[in-house]
């Protein structure tokens, strides 16, 4: 202690309010004085005369606690203030930040999402479809989801239809939606009451209606067949009429051969209902077109639709394309059936004409339905027909006992079964389609093996997934920042009371000796941040540029890219750690506390050797493992570099916490060994336990590495606080004030985080989703025209099919 | 000679603002300097430099750095701001006009 303690304790008295600022003041009187007197001394004073000279020289004690207290009084609200609000409200804030930005962008899994928005109306929005309703005009609500007063889903299309009643599109809508909901047998949605309500007269009604809109369209006739036929229509295998053909699944060129068992009807037919579904069909194909306009209805719904701003709302766009293209095909295929079921009757009757008559009929009305297909799975369903009916013929000859017509007509189904082989798969396309794969994420992993030939630009969608991911992991990142401020904070609070409960009790400990909260200054401040966090997160943007990043892969092909998350949030976790303690310790110097040595040696020692050790894992795991010819060996070998680099890091770590604290005492010592202890068996801990698990069980050894990483981070935090806030040592004052104050630092980190990494990754996945709109306007209507299955709809649909009308009078109905 | 305390008290401002557009300095230093170049004609009582440097700090007149000095201890560090630099002007503009004027009727110069 200063020989001028007393005087400058009575200067500085009306700054206690502001321990901080008192010690500095104080030092810096002191200085003042202590260089006062060394100049008497210099002056031949003795040392007594020369103390009592620089005290006189100094002047009235209380006339300058006075004077400072007014020249600081604005200076010590404004710092008091400023502290209230860091100690209130940085954290708060902080977590208010992480929620606004995880609510933003991340909320329920997107499968939920995608289940809810069949056919746009839901009972109860989602969050998101809430969101994304808020930013619609109310016609473009009208259109997208319905009615937004209607109870279910057939009311919401009636509400369109009803608002612009002569829109054949409109029409459509509603009778497709009613037709969906038309009694389907086993359902869970037919308990509904409104559901029941729906009648078969209720549909011919509306598709009479329909079909004065929109004359020339075959589609009508379909849908009253249907609707004939629904209550009583059953079929069943025949196993005494089978047959071989080609399979049509089996690799190109393959000779395999697969069983066909011919369908009849099963029960009782409604002859007076079935007679009048037939004239339906053949009314229906005698119309220049059959269309459901489903894929019109769903690009004129999705227009109304504002930009996706995020990966999830697109998939929430993908969820209403499922919902408006799916109704009316379960019906088209059940009417192929009725027919082929019907032609197999007529031919054990004898009647050759009638059976083969039908067939034709479905032949045509088939061929005008695949013309109108936009999309894959209409298009299979057309498909699967086209092939229902090239078996039928089989059946029916050998039923009629022609067998020369039955070999003709079964060459003509392996014919069918060998250009679906050739044109829709290839072994050379096969490779070309696993490799896109392997770049297309998940969720163009799901749709590109079904579509050989898919000649589409999957980057944006792997892109835009990984953009989700590294939200993810920013979320992440930013919890345990959270925690570990909260951690550092309630360190803080815990050690002023216990400080304090000793005080009272006399235990020789003085509470104006607590712990202070230190202010580093914005300098400081912006040094640790933009080292800490700003640093980090360039490298990582520049990281993950490079090929060797493995971003030009899917997660679905390996999990491997996500471990650049883990040494990236050590990194950040390590640096603030470093850099912010260095910042406290140079604040503490200048107001006097005594501080461990020059920090030079242990901040660059550390960082440099978590640097070199990351450098060195990773390297290995880039260069040399590249090398290796074996997977299992090459992960073994990055795992162990990946776990010897945080391992390294925690060495740094528990060497930057032993100078921190160096106390020259036995107990310190001791504790000092404790700390070190327990951070190195929780850095050597979670080695261990990784590479058990990863024996056990190598599938998920990439998931719980980065598992590993975050309790190591969060715990590591811990153990540091228990170890320095506990134990006494010559700068034992510094570390509880760098403890406590650390928690303001690693708060505001994760507030600039926040809001500078939130923002841009937001910007990045809005940009990446709206290229993947741009290159996918909707995401069904580009799987014909861009894959194989183009050349099978035109061999379906033949020359003399002309293309189908377009959506009728749309634009004159807005 | 020693100076009324009234009339010293409206120069340690531009004085302390004078010696800082020099060097950067520390509170014994300005004390110092001041008493050499004056002679002892200025001897302000040194404790209460340090509440106007906090003041002027506060008024962004100065700003202030812990740096290591020459001995090695470490010491504040005051040096002008620019809005410091600009009343430093202006209040020599005033003193000469002052002195001027002062001197015209004090000493019938």
């Amino acid at each position: 202690m200063s020989d001028f303690r007393d005087l400058t304790e009575r200067a500085t008295a009306r700054l206690r309010r502001d321990r901080e600022l008192r010690l500095e003041v104080t030092r810096e009187l002191e200085s003042h004085l202590e260089a006062s007197a060394a100049e008497f001394r210099a002056a031949d004073y003795s040392e007594d005369d020369a103390h009592a000279a620089a005290v006189k020289a100094f002047g009235d004690p209380e006339d300058v606690a006075q004077q400072l207290w007014e020249a600081n009084r604005f200076r010590l609200r404004l710092r008091a203030w400023g502290w209230w609000a860091a100690r209130v409200s940085l954290l708060p804030a902080c977590v208010a930040a992480v929620v606004w930005f995880v609510m933003s962008g991340i909320t329920a899994p997107p499968v939920q999402q995608m289940r809810n928005m069949e056919s746009g109306w839901a009972a109860e929005p989602t969050w998101l479809q809430q969101r994304v309703r808020a930013r619609m005009t109310p016609t473009q609500r009208l259109i997208y989801f319905g009615d937004e007063a209607a109870d279910n889903p057939v009311t919401a299309a009636k509400g369109l239809r009803d608002a612009y009643p002569d829109e054949p599109l409109y029409q459509l809508n509603y009778l497709t939606t009613m037709l969906n909901y038309y009694r389907l047998p086993g359902d869970e949605r037919t308990t509904a009451a409104w559901h029941r309500r729906i009648t078969a007269a209720d549909v011919l009604r509306e598709a009479e209606r329909g079909r004065a809109l929109d004359p020339d369209n075959g589609i009508y006739g379909l849908i009253e067949a249907s609707v004939w036929v629904e209550p009583w229509f059953e079929l069943e295998g025949d196993p005494a009429i089978t047959f071989t053909k080609l399979d049509a699944r089996a690799e190109p060129g393959s000779p395999e051969r697969t069983e066909v068992v011919a369908s009849v009807f099963a029960g009782e037919v409604d002859e007076g209902a079935l007679a009048e579904a037939l004239a339906a069909l053949e009314r229906a194909a005698a119309k220049p077109y059959v269309s459901a306009h489903s894929v019109d209805m769903l690009r004129h719904r999705l227009e109304q639709l504002p930009p996706p701003r995020s990966l999830q709302e697109y998939l929430f766009r993908v969820g209403g394309e499922i919902g408006t293209l799916l109704p009316t095909l379960g019906h088209r295929r059940k009417m192929a059936r009725v027919v082929t079921c019907e032609a197999i009757r007529r031919a054990r009757a004898g009647d050759r004409a009638g059976a083969i008559g039908l067939l034709d009929t479905l032949d045509m009305l088939n061929a005008k339905l695949a013309a109108a297909d936009d999309t894959l799975i209409g298009f299979l369903v057309s498909w699967s027909i086209e092939v229902l009916e090239h078996d039928t013929r089989v059946v029916v000859y050998r039923v009629l006992g022609d067998g020369a017509a039955a070999e003709s007509a079964l060459a003509e189904a392996d014919a069918l079964a060998l250009k679906y082989q050739r044109e829709w798969g290839s072994p050379e396309e096969g490779e070309t389609t696993e490799e896109k794969v392997r770049q297309g994420g998940f969720l163009m992993n799901a749709l590109l093996p079904a579509i050989p030939g898919y000649d589409i630009d999957v980057a944006p969608f792997r892109k835009a997934e990984y953009a989700l991911f590294d939200r993810a992991a920013l979320t992440v990142g930013l919890i345990g920042l959270i925690v570990g401020s909260a951690l550092l904070s309630l360190s803080g609070l815990m050690g002023g009371w216990r400080r304090r409960r000793k005080a009272r009790r006399g235990l020789g400990v003085s509470e104006s000796e607590g712990a202070i909260l230190l202010w580093v200054g914005w300098r400081r401040l912006a040094w640790v941040l933009a080292g800490a966090v700003g640093l980090p997160l360039l490298g990582f943007m520049g990281w993950t540029a490079l090929p060797w990043s493995g971003r030009g892969y899917g997660l679905n092909h390996s999990w491997e890219p996500v471990l650049a998350y883990g040494p990236m949030a050590l990194l950040i976790a390590a640096l603030l750690w470093v850099l912010g303690g260095e910042a406290l310790r140079q604040r503490a110097k200048e107001v006097g506390l005594a501080v461990p040595g020059p920090a030079r040696w242990w901040v660059s020692g550390s960082v440099a050797a978590g640097l070199m050790l990351g450098l060195w894992g990773w390297t290995q795991r880039l260069v040399v493992l590249s090398a290796l010819p074996d997977d299992d060996m090459k992960w073994m070998l990055a795992y162990v570099g990946a776990l010897v680099w945080g391992a390294g890091l925690w060495v740094a770590v528990a060497w930057s916490l032993a100078k921190l604290n160096g106390a020259a005492s036995r107990g310190g010592a001791v504790a000092r060994g404790l700390g070190r202890g327990v951070l190195m068996g929780l850095g050597f801990g979670a080695a261990v336990g990784g590479a058990v698990w990863w024996m056990s069980d190598p599938i998920d050894r990439e998931a719980f590495l980065v598992m590993v990483v975050v309790v190591a981070v969060l715990l590591g935090l811990g153990a540091g606080w228990l170890w320095i806030a506990g134990r006494p040592g010559a700068t034992e004052r510094f570390a509880r004030s760098a403890m406590r104050s650390l928690g303001s630092v690693v708060a505001a980190a994760g507030l600039v985080l926040v809001l500078t990494a939130g923002p841009a990754l937001t910007w990045w996945e809005r940009a990446l989703v709206r290229g993947v709109v741009e290159r996918t306007p909707v995401w069904v209507d580009q799987e014909i025209e861009k894959s194989n299955a183009k050349m099978l709809r035109a061999f379906l649909a033949g020359d003399e099919i002309a293309p189908p009308q377009k959506v009728p009078g749309v634009d004159s109905a807005l | 000679m020693s100076l009324s305390k009234e009339l010293a008290r409206g120069t340690v401002m531009p004085i302390v603002l004078s010696l800082l557009a020099e060097r950067s300095m520390y509170g014994y230093e300005l004390v110092k300097t001041v008493n050499q170049r004056s002679n002892g004609v200025l001897e302000w009582k040194e404790g209460t430099l340090y509440p106007l440097l906090h003041k002027m700090q506060g008024q962004r007149l100065i700003k202030a750095r812990w740096e290591d000095g020459p001995t090695g201890k470490a010491r504040k560090y005051y040096a002008l701001t620019p809005k410091g630099q600009r009343l430093l002007e202006a209040s020599r503009e005033q003193w000469a006009s002052l002195s001027g004027a002062v001197d015209v009727l004090l000493m019938g110069a």
